[in-house]
């Protein structure tokens, strides 16, 4: 059996694999932590998609990219959580499905 | 890249001097707040602020100055020249690694920094007396909007993804703890955990658009991207992925998410689903400043987006046109449902946002035209809803109770009417009704749009969007006359004898002045929209 060679189209389609399952998520799941964390999922996918189209063309923008969204995810995250905790403290859950007081 | 001289690097500074500014205001607004703690200091952070944003406008005048200075051999005009000269005007890019261009296409940017400027402005105003009815006075609430003012003035000004994509989260991240400020209001907090969620859900598109373009074209900066797109220029990578001419499934797929992302951020149908929620929850200046500020920016974003990808023209043209027809639809019928203001201003920015559509869809026909009557659209629609929400709360203050529903509005005309009618006239302005603001915008943006469909017959279909445009805000009066029917036209609901005596207030100054300074502006541009209109040509 010939070894498989991984190539830079591999990494694109296991990004766009993850990608998808990060939208799937956010479309599918109720907890807002989860749907949270679809999120981050569909970001980190896009960080796999900027490092391998980086490598392949040899130009060093794409990695940089990858620092700012980094840097950006956390920042959300510290918004998200903070977020979250304080809607769960005045209603006691976090489902989405949950959270209706705005309606029209 | 060759090294910055340090004269090159002052005079980015100074181009780039407006965010650059705004961003120390916050800062130093973030620390004041350390300082001004007892209650009766609570509205200084909001006078720095104030204080901040108007030495931004004169940063603003300086840089218009500085690309619009006449030519001519007056002694004025020559000794500011003098003052202002900038050593070999930069080429765009020059600045922040090409990253940032502070005119635009047609003045653009450099136009709309002045409405943004203008929207945060406003909202300062009239945030003090709303927050303190609330009681949500707190420091950090002027400076997340700075930081949110400097995002918009970034993300308007950005020709370079990497830009883009930080000015929008800069711009959103303090919006998601605006939209909240009101916790433990559910509904301010359910406000901000549907904008969070939908927001970097639309984030995270955008981000994937970014990688798909830079896979396909190997660079990120819009210009070039232009170029390569065109043939003029052959990437800079060496193995391009992909790259065979224009119909590239990866250039066409990068698009496609690049315009979901910024879809979700103005709003377009199908992705608006959150507009409406988001709006009546989340504090009302806070709202005022979504309505005018973030639409206005996205859609620069957008604008500069497609001005990269014109070569793909034949392409997203008809995708425009649906969202169009579609955002205007839905933005329209929504509005006549609701019987609360936010929630009908939000549907209606919908709309607005349709209406600015069709004018894009002309867009590289004739640039020249749709570009400044884009721009003065803007500007209007900007002013429109500030203006809105500025007499709003100063009825609330008058009134000294929340104004939402449209029962709240009835009897309004006879206890207050200077501020009924100026709120009539703003709504009125909001559906187009001549000779106002509104009317004017519409008009050119949609003779503009007429004008590039002659230009270019396999554009015909462009006339029928004007028309269903036309249509459509003709019915849009009949949600906006509700409120004035319900201000002028409805008997004040019978209140218990204690509240009879109570003596309207007068608004505050504050509150006041962004009534008076919308109002002035709305009705300068209906009374003469021509000099406006060339002075941005």
């Amino acid at each position: 059996m010939e070894l498989m060679t991984i190539t830079t189209t591999h990494y694109l389609l296991l990004s766009a694999v993850l990608f998808s399952l990060g939208v799937m998520g956010v479309l599918l799941r109720r907890s807002a932590i989860i749907v949270f964390l679809s999120i981050e999922l569909m970001l980190n996918a896009v960080n796999l998609s900027f490092v391998a189209l980086s490598k392949h063309m040899g130009s060093a923008d794409g990695q940089v990219v990858v620092f700012f969204v980094m840097t950006v995810a956390a920042a959300e995250v510290a918004v998200g959580l903070a977020l979250i905790v304080a809607l769960y403290r005045s209603l006691g859950t976090t489902d989405v499905d949950k959270v209706h007081e705005l309606r029209g | 890249m060759p090294p910055m001289s340090l004269q090159e690097l002052g005079t980015m500074a100074r181009l780039m001097s407006m965010p650059i500014f705004l961003a120390f205001v916050g800062l130093v607004v973030l620390l004041s707040d350390l300082i001004f703690n007892r209650d009766d200091e609570r509205r200084w952070p909001a006078y720095l602020t104030i204080a901040g944003l108007i030495g931004s406008l004169f940063l603003w005048v300086q840089s218009w100055l500085v690309y619009n200075l006449p030519e001519t051999d007056n002694a004025f005009f020559a000794k500011a020249r003098e003052l202002l000269r900038v050593e070999a005007l930069p080429q765009p890019e020059l600045l922040f690694g090409g990253m940032y261009d502070p005119v635009g296409f047609f003045k653009l940017t450099l136009l709309c920094n002045l409405i943004i400027v203008i929207v945060a402005l406003v909202v300062t105003l009239i945030a003090p007396g709303y927050l303190e009815r609330r009681d949500l006075q707190r420091g950090e609430f002027y400076a997340l909007l700075l930081f949110a003012t400097v995002g918009l003035i970034l993300m308007v000004g950005s020709t370079h993804l990497i830009l883009t994509f930080l000015a929008l989260e800069l711009l959103s991240i303090p919006l998601y703890i605006l939209a909240g400020f009101a916790r433990p209001d559910l509904r301010s907090e359910e406000s901000a955990l549907k904008y969070f969620l939908l927001g970097s859900f639309a984030s995270a598109f955008l981000l994937y658009g970014i990688a798909l373009v830079y896979g396909a074209t190997g660079t990120m900066n819009l210009y070039e991207i232009r170029a390569i797109l065109a043939g003029d220029i052959q990437s800079g990578a060496p193995q391009i992925l992909l790259v065979n001419g224009q119909n590239n499934l990866m250039v066409l797929g990068g698009l496609t998410m690049l315009l979901v992302g910024v879809g979700f951020k103005i709003s377009l149908v199908p992705f608006h689903q959150w507009t409406p929620d988001v709006y009546e929850g989340a504090p009302t200046v806070v709202t005022a400043f979504m309505v005018a500020g973030t639409k206005v920016a996205g859609f620069v974003m957008l604008v500069n987006i497609l001005v990269a990808f014109i070569v793909l023209y034949e392409w997203w043209w008809p995708l425009i046109a649906i969202i169009a027809v579609l955002t205007m639809l839905v933005g329209n019928i929504g509005a006549i449902r609701q019987r609360n203001i936010k929630r009908m201003l939000a549907y209606s920015s919908i709309a607005h946002a349709g209406y600015m559509l069709v004018g894009l869809v002309g867009l590289p026909v004739f640039p020249n035209i749709i570009l400044p009557t884009l721009s003065l659209y803007l500007g209007v629609y900007a002013l429109m809803n500030l203006g809105a929400f500025a007499v709003l709360m100063a009825l609330e203050e008058a009134t000294d109770r929340e104004i939402v529903e449209l029962e709240d509005f009835a009897g309004l005309g006879r206890a207050h009417p200077v501020l009924a009618l100026l709120l009539g006239f703003f709504l009125l302005s909001l559906a187009g009704f001549p000779p106002t603001a509104g009317y004017f915008a519409k008009f050119f943006l949609f003779t503009g749009t007429i004008l590039s469909a002659q230009r270019d017959p396999s554009l015909a279909l462009q006339q029928w969007l004007v028309v269903a445009a036309v249509v459509l805000s003709v019915i849009s009066l009949f949600y906006y006359a509700r409120y004035i029917i319900a201000m002028f036209m409805t008997a004040a609901p019978a209140v218990e004898d204690d509240e009879e005596e109570f003596e309207p207030e007068r608004p505050s100054w504050m509150v006041g002045t962004a009534v008076a300074v919308t109002a002035m502006l709305v009705l300068l541009i209906g009374l003469f929209p021509n000099p406006l209109l060339a002075l941005f040509q």
